[in-house]
């Protein structure tokens, strides 16, 4: 059974997804994201521990608070709206007078409900009544001397008419209309209302300017918070007794505005080893640690682990330097997430050659005798669907990128009348305007307003050209255009913007639309380039097949003719190489040669000429 | 001599009947169901325990159809699988044990000296078994190492007492291979374990079982994009309830979370910040120590040949713009007495601009005023402490640094439809500085009710400038910036700011 018959049930969508592909594109944007990657994090280490040390711009105090608490409220179904449990004031002063008024309270819910009694009366009055109710909370609090003041209230609210004057504090029309020993009721509840508040005047007029203000339709629930009768549908939504408890609700209040009990879930959803990690020696170690994992995810060994490590470790420093994040970053994790799924390291790695290596070595080993695996391993990259699923990813994902972007620029009318453009090449933090010469042209052009106007327009014109129509052009045969043109704006973002590593990015993602046999023919190499030569082993000496199967692994345009020819006196360790030439070579002779003339291994040869490399070679295989 | 290619099944062991697939996604759907319903894993174990069953559902509904092999490598044997896999999950559980051993605080994120060996021993032994999945990864042996490593480093424990589920710090017990001040990889942890025991069943199904389920895996991943897309406002309820209740665990936890809005809708202006240090001095009456920093600089913070260490930085400075919401009025009350400080503020040195007071007061939105300038003060103090010099406060202002409109750039007056001198885009009063309080070196606001604070704090042009602007000579010679601009920041500090 084929892949194509295996996934022939799903129709086109299956083919589209499934359809065995080449892994080389994705070998490709794996070099080109490692390289990248290296880059990034390398350039962390001028700036480590201010982005992911204890005492970072946003620090392990606050990102770990933010990480572990942040609430989050959804909109609820259907027809109703949230309501906080509690409304505060946002300037700090107050809220603060407020959370300690709150953190005073009795802890039993009873006593709160004598204390607050008088609160609860008058929040059942109308607006004017509230004022005045609590203005004389307010004066009462004032009184110097409580005693001699206070009875002279009392003497004035027990008269059988409240007198207009005699009394220290002004009393309110909804008190004067009640009986005198309901008067004095009032007066008490006052008072025991006032134990409550702070002796700070300041502080005191906070509070009761935050009841004043207190939303009219809030208000009776805000009693039954206060006094502990607020259980909704199980949870219970009052004032907690319990004083940790009630710390802990004042504390995210303080820092959420936000009743946590209400939370759908708290939390951020976020992982990294930088969340933890305080000693410096330790963070460096880490740090070095994963340079090296991004260096074998560049070059591609032991890939499969690698690139989840590489994913694990990039998301790492994103997760915990969220405030210094950019477009690059999210580029990346796109790029690391679909090479981490798809085959990346099936092509132009060194994965792929320990693989040639294998399957020459079986083959080597046993002249004559077919052995599919291998043959298909040394015919080139293998396809599979999983390669094809990743470049589908990246695809999608892509076009996503461009839609949004694009669609959501025209909400904006600086994009419409064109000076978005403008805006994005005088913006002196990212353009390059800091250069004279820059801004000499710029001032030469902006003389002619029509000119500038065309300038304009072609800039946001083509910006939403392409941001807009390559999700659907790309599918079609306008795919290279369409590309050219991708390639084109992320050249000016480079440019104009400075936001290379960013634009690098793009152009890594881009590759996802290029075919693997064009990866193939322009990055690596085809069967038949190179000159040809031939090798004489003996196919019973395990030293020999070990040399020719490390030069057949590395022989990717298959220059070199294997021929066992057994030795008559018993297995031979010697490798004998016929150049270009018709020179017969061994030993590191052979090697000199290989390298000379492999092509896969020209890059390699350059390194010869580092003092120490050739010993190196000629003790390795000198032999 | 050429011999018949063997033909190999996947992963060369009998596929499980549908019955046996049911029986083992319906135990994982009902583990992983449990722990989410103790709290363990919250909405994201929910996805992945209907993930679970779906593919033992799919395993059932679909025959396994056998692959030939032929053209595959041959794996590495399983008993190698086994003995990788289980030294893996050793060294995983040497990490548990070691925790119960020393005592390891279980409850809280408290931080104990056995942590670091403990989480470096979790770390590896999950890396181990990882290797063992990458070896034979359509084998299931692997997997359950691996899976088995994720779980013991996730933890387990009791659920927490009833009505107490908003806790800051756990108050319940919890035992995990990696130590709770670790709660961030455990997390890691959990969800890799989750994800290998579906590995686990998945190299038991048959192909178009895994195509499908692979198909709803990535309508799930893009839906959640597409729901992080739309999410700024205007969010349609759609995509708020789809991304609130569904998305999130899984896009903040791949940092798919972006809405890619790109100098959407509006290319806005850079931002700086001004940070304003004053040192502790042994006589309170004597002259004071201050120092100044501005970020970003790109002079001293351009390093690597690209510039990303500017362009983080330039991020940093960014995460402070966010204002409260469109139609947010604080307190009435308030409001008057913010008016009436800035008023007096006014009357004693700092003018009031043409702005209107929506452009020249910024309250910054909760996050920014009580997480985020915290920490950026924290950050500068230590930063900037030096020995026997300790911080005292940090004034930090939040600085657009506006963008210049063409006309202005030109050097056209619209109003007289004259020719004028021409703006640079680096004119210092294009620089609006907002002041953002003054913060001590915990990060605590030291004066809330401070007269300027969120307000503007102009940087004005006293004088025109001489032909050729700031850049002529005429402008040095003269005094320079002192002489043609009154920068109230640096007045208002305390401190004369530098000039570059």
């Amino acid at each position: 059974m084929t892949d194509n018959q295996r996934n022939g049930f799903l129709g086109s969508v299956g083919r589209f997804f499934f359809l065995p592909t080449d892994p080389s594109t994705l070998g490709f944007m794996r070099i080109m994201a490692g390289v990248l990657l290296l880059y990034v994090h390398l350039a962390y280490s001028f700036d480590l521990k201010a982005l992911v040390g204890p005492n970072a711009w946003w620090d392990h105090q606050a990102a770990n608070i933010q990480r572990r608490e942040a609430p989050h409220i959804p909109t609820p179904f259907g027809w109703s709206t949230f309501e906080p449990t509690l409304y505060l004031d946002d300037a700090p002063h107050r809220r603060t007078a407020i959370l300690e008024f709150l953190r005073r309270l009795p802890e039993a819910a009873s006593e709160r409900k004598v204390l607050l009694r008088y609160l609860s009366r008058i929040f059942d009055l109308t607006p004017r009544d509230v004022r005045d109710g609590l203005f004389l909370s307010n004066s009462a609090g004032l009184l110097f001397d409580r005693d001699a003041q206070g009875a002279q209230v009392r003497a004035a609210l027990g008269a059988p008419e409240v007198p207009e004057t005699g009394s220290p504090v002004t009393i309110p029309d909804f008190i004067r209309v009640l009986q005198p020993k309901e008067r004095l009721l009032v007066w008490e509840d006052v008072l025991a209302f006032n134990s409550t508040l702070p002796d700070n005047t300041e502080d005191r007029e906070y509070i009761l300017g935050w009841l004043g203000n207190y939303p009219y339709n809030r208000r009776a629930k805000l009693i039954q918070f206060l006094v502990g009768e607020r259980p909704e549908n199980g949870p219970d939504f009052s004032l907690p007794s319990n004083p940790s408890e009630r710390a802990e609700f004042l504390e995210i209040e303080d820092r959420w505005a936000t009743d946590s009990r209400q939370a759908a879930s708290k939390g951020t959803s976020v992982f990294s080893q930088w969340y933890h990690l305080t000693n410096s020696m330790t963070i460096w170690v880490v740090h070095i640690a994963a340079l090296v994992v991004f260096f074998l995810f560049t070059i591609g060994l032991w890939t499969r682990v690698v690139s989840v490590l590489a994913w694990t470790l990039a998301l790492s420093y994103i997760q915990r330097g969220q405030i210094s994040l950019f477009g690059q970053d999210t580029m990346q994790t796109i790029l690391m997430t679909y090479l981490m799924i798809g085959p990346s390291g099936a092509a132009l790695s060194i994965d792929a050659l320990r693989k040639r290596f294998r399957a020459s070595r079986s083959l080597l080993a046993t002249p004559g005798r077919s052995i599919p695996w291998a043959e298909a391993v040394l015919a080139g990259p293998q396809r599979t669907w999983l390669a094809n699923l990743a470049i589908r990813l990246v695809q999608i994902n892509f076009c996503l990128v461009y839609a949004s972007s694009g669609v959501s620029k025209l909400k904006g009318t600086t994009w419409w009348e064109h000076s978005a453009s403008w805006l994005v090449i005088s913006n002196p933090e990212f353009g390059p305007i800091r250069y004279p010469a820059y801004e000499w042209i710029l001032r030469h052009l902006a003389e002619s307003r029509t000119g500038m106007a065309i300038i304009a327009a072609i800039v946001s014109g083509f910006t939403l050209t392409i941001e807009l129509g390559f999700p659907t052009l790309v599918w079609t045969r306008l795919r290279p255009f369409v590309v050219m043109g991708s390639i084109m704006l992320h050249l000016g973002i480079a440019v104009i913007m400075g936001l290379n590593v960013f634009s690098l990015y793009m152009f890594a993602l881009l590759l996802c639309y290029m075919p693997a046999k064009l990866i193939r023919d322009r990055v690596g190499y085809a069967p038949g380039q190179g000159k040809k030569m031939t090798v004489h082993f003996d196919s019973r000496s395990k030293q020999a097949i070990r040399k020719c199967s490390v030069m057949r692994a590395v022989d990717v345009a298959n220059q070199i003719t294997f021929v066992d020819s057994p030795a008559k006196d018993g297995p031979s360790d010697t490798v004998k190489l016929t150049d270009p030439s018709g020179k017969i070579l061994i030993g590191a002779e052979l090697y000199a040669a290989a390298l000379r003339e492999l092509v896969l291994l020209k890059p390699v040869r350059l390194c010869g000429h580092i003092p120490g490399v050739w010993p190196i070679i000629q003790a390795c295989f000198g032999r | 001599m050429q011999t018949k290619p063997r033909q190999v099944l996947v992963g060369e062991v009998p596929v499980l009947p549908p019955a046996a697939v049911w029986a083992v996604g319906l135990i994982v759907a009902g583990l992983t169901l449990a722990a989410w319903a103790a709290g363990m894993a919250g909405g994201l174990g929910g996805a992945l325990a209907i993930l679970a069953a779906l593919a033992a559902g799919c395993g059932a509904s679909l025959r396994p159809s056998p692959i030939d092999a032929s053209l595959d490598e041959p794996p590495v044997s399983t008993h190698t699988i086994w003995v990788i896999g289980l030294i893996g999950l050793g060294l995983t559980l040497v990490a548990f044990v070691t925790g119960v051993v020393f005592g390891a605080p279980r409850q809280g994120f408290g931080v104990h000296p056995s942590d670091g060996p403990r989480a470096l021993l979790a770390i590896v032994g999950f890396l181990v078994a990882g290797c063992a999945v990458s070896m034979r990864p359509g084998w299931y042996g692997g997997w359950l190492c691996a899976a088995a490593c994720g779980v013991i480093g996730y933890g387990f424990g009791g659920s927490p007492p009833a009505g107490t589920e908003w806790y800051l710090a756990p108050p319940r017990d919890w035992h995990s291979a990696l130590p709770n001040s670790w709660d961030s990889v455990q997390l890691y942890f959990g969800v890799g374990g989750v994800a290998c025991l579906i590995g686990a069943i998945w190299t038991r199904l048959p192909r178009k079982a895994i195509f499908c389920l692979v198909l709803l895996g990535v309508g799930y991943h893009f839906s959640s994009i597409l729901s992080a897309i739309t999410s700024p406002p205007p969010t349609p309820l759609v995509s708020d309830h789809y991304w609130a209740r569904v998305a999130r665990p899984y896009v903040q936890f791949a940092y798919m979370n972006n809405a890619y809005q790109f100098y959407s809708p509006d290319p806005g202006p850079a931002c700086q910040l001004w940070a304003c240090i004053e040192y502790k001095t042994e006589d309170p009456d004597g002259p004071k120590d201050f120092n100044w920093i501005t970020v970003v600089d790109r002079k001293n913070e351009y390093i690597d040949p690209l510039g990303l260490t500017y362009y983080r930085r330039l991020s940093i400075t960014e995460n402070t713009t966010q204002s409260m919401p469109a139609g947010y009025s604080p307190l009435a009350e308030e409001h008057e007495k913010i008016l009436a400080r800035r008023a007096l503020a006014a009357r004693d040195r700092i003018p009031r601009t043409f702005l209107n007071e929506n452009l020249e007061y910024l309250l910054p939105n909760h996050l920014i005023s009580r997480q985020i300038l915290p920490s950026y003060a924290r950050h500068i103090a230590h930063h900037l402490a030096q020995p026997g010099k300790a911080v005292k406060s940090v004034k930090i202002y939040r600085v657009i640094h506006s963008s210049i409109k063409l006309n202005l750039f030109r050097g056209f007056d619209p109003s007289t439809g004259e020719k004028v001198e021409g703006f640079s885009p680096y004119d210092p009063s294009l620089y609006l500085p907002f002041f953002q309080g003054e913060f001590d070196a915990n990060g605590r606001l030291v004066d809330p009710t401070a007269e300027m604070l969120y307000w503007y704090v102009p940087i004005l042009k006293e004088r025109p400038l001489p032909p050729g602007g700031w850049n002529s000579p005429e402008y040095h010679r003269n005094g320079g910036f002192k002489k043609y601009y009154r920068d109230y920041v640096s007045e208002h500090a305390g401190c004369p700011r530098p000039q570059e």
